[in-house]
């Protein structure tokens, strides 16, 4: 592993590797005594009126806002090229939506994986004895193939939209030049990845790019040694999480060796360990509000203002600590301001958790009901829109705003009976009680077994075909373009051949249904409401499914009653967004018993797709089913190098952005967000001090 | 008891998914009243598709399992004679409540003081005799190895497959369409006719869940 450049180690010593200022003012102002700022008084002075006169209450070289795959990595590099690092995070931990997920990156353009793999090598640590799971040729890459890929104009997806065609360009050429870098310095920084295993929706349709990261079960959890102990990983007890994993790890036998795990953790972890080795410092439950210009939109960005916004324990109601905490700042005060000398870089994510800003793509989604993948995890401000919001506030320009409508931005989840359909969090770890339950993962299949009804008891659409998801634009492409693999060539006009595309479009459209006006939806947002899974006790006979606590819970996300009357009269009472009665449920399952008895669903033709059976024998059941929004394609417009571009198409000097609050850059999971981080943080380190 | 009329549901199930020309069979009705009262000898008629009652019951004491207070009983009834589907009815008449009436607090409370009336429709199909033996079997395409506990639906007959993945149907002869479903599958779908005894091998596919790279990150 390459050393850092200082050689430090973790420092408990919360105030090392910045210098705190109490009291210092911008220009000529200088140190003055210590002293706090309140809320009010930082709140006069936003970016509006400029930072002359603001009081500075941290002072350091690089601020990176929000601690995901795109911060960890900037504030890794910028630490590496020797800036001092404060991470300032909303939640009560590092990692954001990276330590939930796959740990899937997707990089590719000959990077150093991709060049593993054709060897047939091993990792330099040898823990990778599995084949490889890609044909050399299926991994031989190159930066102008990648640039190709990226911004291929002819490929159009399964629900009718353009992946590629409207990526900003600059920004793309620049990802794929760094991709190879990154993934060296991801290694660098502890993380192991098993054998390359096709591309992420978004990362191109000629060759395989991604693999996913793994640790090895030991028996300590012990990064530099690539070990996480069997309770850690989630191993012991299938109905716990671990507060090191919120999601259980699983098995990476078939990408890595036998005795790996993997997932977000064995990423997010790693990078975290590393950032905390090399000085890194987090300063968390702390809310990112503002960016302060020198001027209200000219001038330097300088520093920002964050609030204090403490995650509570459900349970306990006590403030939720992180799994590490060497680095930590223990910062409580209301608002601070916090300066920085060389640049600002805004990786707090997306607006999918914003419903109001959400709906600037599809109004439909302002329903509050459907709150953001990861809400129990990430809290209230987690993909908050935050980046967005405050760059706007200074003049920064937008890009991609279309392209929220590709690929996995939104679907309907088939785990229904949870708050959080996205998050997979067991008991164990510290926010499952911001889910309320598990839920129970019926897959697509299990849509046969249930009607599903609107928030007034009335079916929508053909319940088999809700879970149905659009088939993305990547490796090998199979569906999407007319010459698959390797025989697929970018920007080839058959590729866009209207009788292709046509052909296979397959945009079935029952999320739309779900969120579509009904008997029920008011002015002035005429919200859908919450949809729910109806069934019987025959239901669960054939299924099997475990209708108890931790899969469902008394949170209002799953009821049982006798009658069908009583299931709709508690749905109403108790579930948070059920504004109205489902005054027709009643009358939806007698129909729906009289088709099953017919053969024959006159509404949805169902028959022709599966068994029906009917919804008869007491006691009768309702799961929440969920509509999730995943991904935010839209937000800032960044250049090569990852600065915000302003309305006239300048940079905005000092401030940089990364991952999901970027936009033009369709590109689905954590390549993208670690790639960016990768080249703000080098950019940041590299800007003179202000 | 009552001072004041109690709503009830009333709820049907076991309703036979096919039935024989004239064949005996049994379904369940359960009550429940919205304050759930105990029942006193609630009774329960079912109507046929003429509006003819054809079979009377008594509400049993004990709430059925897993509810709370859903009071049921067992209707034996007997097919129509002809063949096709038929909506019929259980009806749970109006219970006067005596002791309020005898109190004097029906006229305070309305002519209605007790429970008032219910009722909840089923259907019926009613098929042709039996000509021939369908024998289904299921497989688990990816392993080959038989899978137990799918749903055979051949509208309107259902059967479910032992653990030798086979489930057996007699079936008159005509065009069918076959379905083989269950936990975890993709459900099997195939047309055909039915002239003799016949076997099926339905090859299922697994329903995997996304991919990491699917659903993930």
């Amino acid at each position: 592993m390459a050393k850092h450049p200082k050689d430090r180690q973790v420092n408990p010593d919360p105030q090392e590797g910045f210098s705190r200022r109490d009291f210092v003012k911008t220009g000529a102002a200088g140190i003055g005594a210590a002293a706090l700022l309140d809320a009010s008084s930082a709140k006069a002075q936003g970016a509006s009126t400029g930072a002359d006169s603001l009081d500075w209450d941290y002072d350091v070289d690089v601020v990176v806002a929000g601690g995901g795959c795109a911060g960890l990595t900037a504030a890794i590099r910028a630490r590496d090229l020797g800036a001092s690092v404060l991470v300032v995070d909303q939640n009560f931990d590092v990692g954001g939506r990276m330590i939930h997920s796959g740990s899937f990156v997707s990089l590719g353009g000959g990077d150093p994986l991709q060049l593993r793999d054709m060897q047939g090598a091993s990792d330099k640590e040898g823990f990778v004895t599995a084949e490889p799971l890609e044909d050399p040729e299926e991994i031989d890459d190159n930066v102008e193939l990648l640039f190709a890929d990226l911004t291929d104009w002819s490929i159009t997806d399964s629900r009718g939209q353009n992946p590629y065609r409207y990526n900003e360009r600059e920004m793309v050429r620049a990802w794929a030049e760094n991709c190879a870098a990154t993934r060296e310095f991801l290694t660098d920084n502890y993380v192991r990845f098993g054998r390359i295993n096709g591309t992420h929706v978004g990362g191109g349709m000629s060759r395989a790019r991604g693999a996913t990261a793994f640790l090895m079960i030991g028996d300590k959890t012990d990064i530099k040694a690539g070990t996480v102990t069997a309770e850690d990983a989630g191993q012991v007890d299938r109905e716990r999480s671990s507060a090191f994993a919120p999601v259980q790890m699983t098995n990476s036998a078939r990408t890595a060796t036998e005795g790996a795990v993997g997932n977000g953790a064995a990423l997010a972890r790693s990078l975290e360990f590393s950032a905390r080795e090399k000085g890194v410092q987090f300063m968390l439950h702390r809310c990112f509000d503002e960016l302060v210009r020198e001027q209200p939109v000219a001038g330097r960005i300088v520093g920002l203002k964050a609030h204090y916004s403490p995650r509570m324990h459900p349970d306990t109601g006590q403030r939720m600590e992180s799994y590490w905490q060497d680095g930590n700042v223990d910062e409580r005060r209301e608002v601070v301001n916090i300066r920085a000398r060389k640049a600002v870089i805004l990786t707090s994510g997306g607006h999918a958790g914003n419903p109001q800003v959400r709906s600037m793509f599809y109004p439909a989604l302002r329903e509050p009901a459907f709150p953001t993948s990861g809400m129990a995890l990430q809290g209230p401000h987690g993909q908050d829109a935050s980046a967005l919001i405050a760059s706007l506030r200074v003049g920064a320009n937008l890009a991609g705003m279309h392209q929220n409508l590709t690929g996995l931005t939104f679907h309907i989840s088939t785990r229904l009976g949870t708050r959080d359909a996205y998050t997979t969090m067991m008991p164990g770890h510290p926010t499952f009680g911001y889910r309320g339950s598990a839920g129970v993962n019926v897959g697509s299949a299990g849509f046969e077994e249930f009607i599903v009804v609107n928030q007034v008891g009335k079916r929508f659409f053909n319940e088999l075909r809700l879970p149905q998801r659009s088939g993305g634009g990547q490796y090998p492409g199979r569906g999407v373009v007319p010459n698959p693999g390797l025989d697929h060539t970018p920007g080839d006009w058959r590729n866009a051949d209207a009788n292709w595309v046509s052909g296979q479009y397959n945009y079935p459209g029952g999320l739309d249904a779900a969120l579509a006006i009904n008997e029920g939806s008011e002015a002035p947002d005429y919200y859908s409401g919450p949809i729910w899974a109806i069934f019987d006790q025959d239901t669960v006979a054939r299924t099997g499914w475990d209708l108890r606590y931790p899969y469902v819970g008394d949170n209002g996300y799953f009821f049982q009653a006798d009658t069908l009357r009583e299931l709709a009269q508690k749905i109403e009472s108790e579930h948070e967004y059920q504004r109205v009665p489902l005054s027709y449920l009643g009358e939806t399952v007698e129909n729906w018993n009289g088709y099953v008895a017919a053969g024959e669903d006159p509404e949805f033709e169902r028959e022709s797709e599966a068994p029906m059976h009917p919804v008869a024998r007491p006691p009768f059941y309702a799961l929440a089913i969920m509509v999730i929004w995943h991904d935010s394609f839209g937000g800032l417009r960044c250049n090569g190098k990852q600065q915000v571009i302003d309305m006239q198409g300048e940079p905005i000097p000092g401030l940089y952005a990364g991952g999901e609050a970027v936009g033009g850059f369709s590109k689905h999971g954590l390549g993208k967000g670690h790639v960016h981080g990768f080249i703000a943080g080098t950019s940041a380190a590299e800007e003179p001090e202000a | 008891m009552t001072d004041v009329t109690h709503n009830r549901s009333l709820v049907v199930w076991d309703v036979p998914s096919a039935i024989a020309r004239g064949e005996s069979f049994a379904i369940k009705a359960g009550l429940k009243c919205e304050a759930e009262c105990l029942p006193e000898n609630w009774a329960l008629e079912v109507r046929n598709h003429e509006g003819s009652a054809i079979a009377n019951a008594v509400i049993g004491d004990q709430p059925w399992p897993d509810t709370a207070a859903l009071y049921a009983a067992e209707i034996e009834l007997v097919a129509p004679d002809s063949e096709g589907q038929f909506g019929w009815e259980v009806v749970a008449p109006v219970v006067k409540d005596e002791q309020a009436v005898a109190a004097g607090q029906a006229a305070a409370a309305g002519d209605g003081a007790g429970h008032a009336e219910a009722s909840a429709r089923f259907n019926l199909s009613v098929v042709p005799a039996a000509e021939c033996l369908l024998t289904v079997v299921a497989i688990d395409r990816e392993s080959q190895q038989p899978v137990s506990g799918l749903k055979v639906v051949i509208h309107p007959y259902r059967a479910v497959t032992d653990e030798r993945g086979v489930a057996e149907l007699n079936l008159p002869k005509g065009q069918y369409r076959v379905f083989v479903s269950g936990q975890h599958f993709f459900p099997f779908r195939v047309d055909g006719e039915l002239t003799s005894d016949q076997t099926i091998r339905a090859e299922l596919d697994v329903d995997r869940g996304p991919s990491d790279a699917e659903m993930w990150s």
